[in-house]
């Protein structure tokens, strides 16, 4: 939205301490003298609740997380509502079986996996290339030189190709994650992907989640994460695609 | 029942909610409800108590009806009762919540441009303010929003005077009003 400069020009020593009024770390003596102020000069009063909205809508600078889709579920039930939850707990620990199998099967003659994996999605890459209006986003590096491509099929967001290069090898903690940007302010997460020891990744995602309807995807986003953590989408994107 | 579209403003869902209409929750979850969840995962850090605030936030929302629309907006008003009732989780109901409940003595404030907006331009506008801020300016700001600590506390947090972490704190806040403009007035 368009942004004009601030009507209000008050002192800069004033405009402090009222911003001091609104974080609270005012003497009782400096509390009183704002109250005063505000009281008896309009400009004083409008200032000070510019800088009281100002502080209010700190949240808006949240990167919006997608809650799971079970919440939905919970959402006008009383607090303490358990049957959901329980359910969850139990998908909680079918992933963690997974999980461990997965990294059993990590172990396990890394190389031939590898070469079997990018066999299998090159059929995979064929088949969306086939489909008339699968399209290639373009990924950039926003501090390093890495690129690579998306290659997906719009309105079907459950199968995706990912090509990318030059991406520093991360350490065994740490892990890429990719996210879909929405213009609904929200973000999907697709899933996560180590490089090769030469920087190179090529990784096909079904994420778990799609874009709502009517609601259009804007941009691509790549993280490094905690590789044992939540996946957090507040973190820096290292990589960015415009769709 | 009372009717309504998904397109409906939120004073119209709410309406339909006190009729009884409990679809209109469903709505405005679909409205506000990565925003809460958004907020309280920052806070709480752990996603399932971030779920459980939300859904505690949106049962309370329609079941204690303490909303008055002609203070806030309602992303406004979500965000800072998700953030009062994290804090509270957290044991850490600290000086800012009574900031907030100090304001309560003076004049409303009107609802800003800004909160007018749509959630996206909201969020796009405000967080191209932050990042306009300086990195200890908005570090400072940021863990006074979702912290809800004493700058004391956080001055010892970052080992840092006192006097230095106020400073930043209140630079940090007139500097995003200011890049804020006229949106938040």
């Amino acid at each position: 939205m368009k942004i004009n400069g601030m009507s209000n020009s008050l002192p800069d020593e004033t405009r402090l301490l009222l911003s001091g009024y609104v974080l609270d770390d005012l003497t009782s003596e400096e509390m009183e003298q704002v109250e005063r102020l505000v009281l008896e000069d309009p400009a004083a009063l409008k200032e000070l609740q510019a800088l009281q909205a100002s502080f209010e809508v700190i949240p808006q600078g949240l990167t919006q997380v997608t809650p799971p889709a079970r919440l939905r579920e919970r959402i006008g039930s009383p607090p303490g509502e358990t049957v959901v939850r329980q359910r969850g707990g139990m998908w909680r620990v079918l992933m963690g079986l997974v999980a461990i199998a997965t990294l059993a099967l990590a172990t396990d003659n890394l190389r031939l996996r590898n070469q079997l994996a990018q066999r299998i999605e090159a059929d995979r890459v064929a088949s969306i290339l086939q489909q008339p209006n699968s399209r290639l986003i373009a990924l950039q590096g926003n501090e390093s030189e890495a690129a690579g491509t998306l290659l997906f099929t719009p309105g079907n967001w459950k199968e995706v190709i990912v090509s990318l290069g030059d991406l520093p090898p991360l350490p065994p903690e740490e892990i890429y994650r990719m996210w879909l940007a929405l213009d609904n302010g929200t973000v999907i997460y697709c899933g996560e992907f180590n490089t090769e020891d030469n920087g190179s990744v090529f990784v096909r995602f079904t994420p778990d989640e799609a874009p709502p309807k009517g609601v259009k995807a804007t941009q691509l986003l790549v993280t490094i994460d905690g590789s044992q953590t939540e996946p957090d989408p507040s973190r820096n994107p290292v990589m960015t695609g415009a769709i | 029942m009372a009717r309504f579209s998904k397109d409906a403003s939120d004073i119209e869902l709410m309406g339909s909610l006190r009729a009884g209409n409990q679809k209109a929750l469903s709505i405005l979850y679909d409205r506000y409800g990565g925003l809460v969840y958004t907020v309280a995962l920052r806070l709480l850090k752990q996603p399932t108590e971030a779920e459980d605030l939300t859904q505690e936030i949106f049962f309370n929302f329609w079941k204690q009806d303490k909303y008055d629309p002609n203070r806030a907006v309602l992303s406004t008003y979500l965000c800072l009762v998700t953030r009062s009732r994290a804090l509270d989780r957290l044991a850490k109901r600290a000086t800012q919540q009574r900031s907030l409940q100090k304001l309560q003595g003076l004049p409303n404030r009107s609802i800003t441009p800004l909160e007018n907006a749509t959630l996206s331009e909201q969020q796009e506008t405000v967080q191209s303010a932050l990042s306009q801020l300086k990195d200890q300016q908005r570090q400072v700001l940021e863990m006074n929003f979702y912290q809800g600590i004493s700058h004391a506390d956080i001055a010892r947090q970052l080992n840092m005077p006192l006097g230095t972490v106020k400073t930043r704190a209140r630079q940090g806040l007139v500097e995003l009003r200011k890049r804020l403009g006229n949106t938040i007035e």
